[in-house]
């Protein structure tokens, strides 16, 4: 909840008519200037936001520091693109306009949106650095756009003459499918603002970049409980298509191959099952699946496309192990399965090859016999139903 | 900004402003207290009528004005201190219009013409007095300019200000 006055200089050169960001490369600067002056009004209502433009026919000032988000985005409506960005007249007049703000006790931020070339020497900007860090004036780059050679450079040389203590920062923010504004909502230049950097930011933050608050699905169940069912039960169904979709890719490599390979196939979903006893082995027996898938993809020709359904089928494997887990009522994986449970030698050696896991403890033991007796009545109905699959294929 | 804008429809050619002692003493006094014994200037705006191509300027106030001393370029007027101000004068008095701008000078700066084109927003053509607050002879301390756009030989558009005659601008003692 800093006290602040801060400046934000937007680039509006020619550059930023490209499209690489966003709708355009304007369109996202101001989305983000949005973004950033509710953000600092919001952390403490005593704070004020300026807006310049360094580009066309001179840096002009469009609000003078004001806390009236309404006035700031108005300002932003009409903005015209030309000419080329005047970095160091821009953060100079930021400084001067800084200078005569009417809360002396605000501290002084200048924000700057560097999306064209940097004209000036780095010796330039780094004075002007060091005036800035004289003046106590804080100092966040937005480096976006083109990419010049020197330009990052000139503006870590900057960066480095104004920086004080680490309270300012730069960020580069490359050209991508995310938004500008997103990507800076997880920077220190939001977060940097204060503790958490008050709600606004931290539940933008959690709606944008969805799950860094830490949430499921980053919807927070307290603030929309619709929205947080509906997306667990996207979800749920979602992974209910995949295993059935992955049953079906079973099914056909089941149908289609030599022995070798369907035991490899439902063995991984042997191995998941099992797994789900100790929860924490189970990346020890997905990756005693695939080695095991490995060795036998070597064997015949048929083997090679079949090792890459099968290689395809641990994502679905995966897939299938999850909602396993989480359903316990797969039944043609249980079909599979009871043929290879009943064979308790293999599932035995299985466990022994488990580090933590010893089959001589009753407890396991115990386990093991309740799924044989399990499997065992199952068996009939699976394999009523194996053949008549295999009839209609 | 319009109800600012809509004083004068067609601007008639400025012929002579005349300053008012209000606005001497107030320009003097504010020097005096924020930037005498320094090489800073103040700068602010006029207000007043026109008529019939005469400029009488009645009211002033300083704003909030910064600039560099190595860079001429870099400068920075609150205009929406400006903007605030003339609403709230415009309340006691809505015949008084912005009219132009002065500054301290003492002499013409280089980016007079900047601040001037900045005035072009709020009056179509503005003027600039400059005040001299620590004249050393007897007489007019007021110099007044306005702007002349004149396209030179290889068509190229020059704006430079141009004083008033001496002899068109004077000073009213009440």
């Amino acid at each position: 909840m800093v006290l602040e006055a801060t400046m934000i200089c937007i680039d509006n050169s020619e550059w930023m008519r490209n499209g690489d960001y966003g709708p355009s490369r304007f369109q996202a600067q101001a989305d983000a200037v949005n973004l950033i002056c509710g953000a600092k009004t919001q952390s403490n209502p005593e704070n004020t936001v300026g807006v310049l433009t360094m580009a066309g026919k001179g840096v002009r000032v469009l609000v003078t520091p004001t806390s009236d988000l309404g006035k700031i985005l108005a300002c932003m409506h009409g903005l015209e693109i030309g000419g080329e960005m005047n970095l160091a007249a821009g953060i100079q007049v930021a400084q001067l306009a800084l200078k005569h703000r009417q809360n002396k006790k605000q501290q002084q931020r200048i924000i700057v949106f560097a999306g064209s070339p940097v004209k000036h020497e780095k010796k330039t900007l780094e004075m002007i650095g060091k005036k800035l860090k004289k003046n106590s004036v804080t100092l966040d780059i937005v480096n976006f756009g083109e990419d010049d050679e020197g330009k990052t450079e000139k503006l870590e040389a900057l960066l480095a003459a104004v920086n004080n203590n680490d309270t300012s920062h730069i960020v580069h923010i490359p050209a991508g499918p995310n938004a500008l504004s997103d990507i800076l909502l997880s920077t220190p230049i939001f977060t940097g603002d204060g503790e958490g950097g008050s709600g606004f930011a931290a539940s933008a933050a959690a709606a944008a970049a969805g799950g860094i608050s830490g949430f499921e699905f980053g919807v927070d169940p307290n603030l929309d409980p619709e929205l947080a069912l509906a997306l667990r039960v996207s979800m749920e169904e979602e992974r209910a298509r995949q295993e059935a979709a992955a049953k079906k890719a079973a099914e056909e490599s089941s149908k289609q191959e030599k022995g070798g390979e369907e035991q490899d196939a439902t063995m991984t979903e042997r191995a998941s099952e099992g797994a789900s006893e100790a929860d924490n082995k189970k990346n020890e027996f997905l990756a005693l699946a695939m080695s095991m898938d490995e060795p036998a993809s070597s064997q015949d020709l048929q083997d090679t496309e079949m090792s890459d359904a099968a290689a395809e089928d641990t994502e679905l494997a995966l897939a299938l192990q999850l909602s396993v887990q989480d359903s316990a009522k797969d039944s043609s994986s249980q079909a599979d399965m009871s043929k290879l449970l009943a064979d308790q030698s293999f599932v035995s050696s299985i466990l022994a090859s488990l580090p933590g896991v010893d089959p001589n403890n009753p407890s396991v033991k115990e386990v093991l016999a309740s799924m044989q007796s399990q499997s065992e009545p199952q068996q009939k109905q699976d394999e009523d139903k194996a053949p008549k699959e295999e009839d209609k294929k | 900004m319009d109800v600012i804008k809509t004083q004068q429809i067609s601007p008639r050619p400025i012929e002579k402003v005349i300053v008012h002692p209000l606005v001497l003493l107030s320009i003097v006094d504010n020097y005096n207290r924020v930037a005498k014994d320094t090489r800073k200037r103040v700068i602010g705006v006029l207000l007043g009528t026109s008529f019939k191509g005469t400029v009488d300027v009645t009211n002033s106030y300083a704003v909030p004005f910064e600039e560099d001393e190595k860079d001429p370029s870099i400068w920075f007027l609150d205009h929406n201190y400006h903007e605030s101000m003339f609403s709230m004068f415009k309340r006691i008095n809505a015949k008084e219009h912005v009219v132009g701008w002065y500054s301290t000078g003492p002499k013409l700066r280089e980016n007079d013409l900047d601040i001037h084109r900045l005035f072009h927003n709020y009056v179509p053509n503005p003027v600039l007095v400059i005040i001299d607050v620590q004249p050393k002879e007897l007489g007019i301390p007021t110099k007044a300019y306005y702007d002349v756009e004149e396209v030179k030989e290889d068509i190229t558009l020059v704006v430079k200000i141009t004083p008033f005659s001496p002899a068109n601008s004077s000073e009213t003692l009440a």
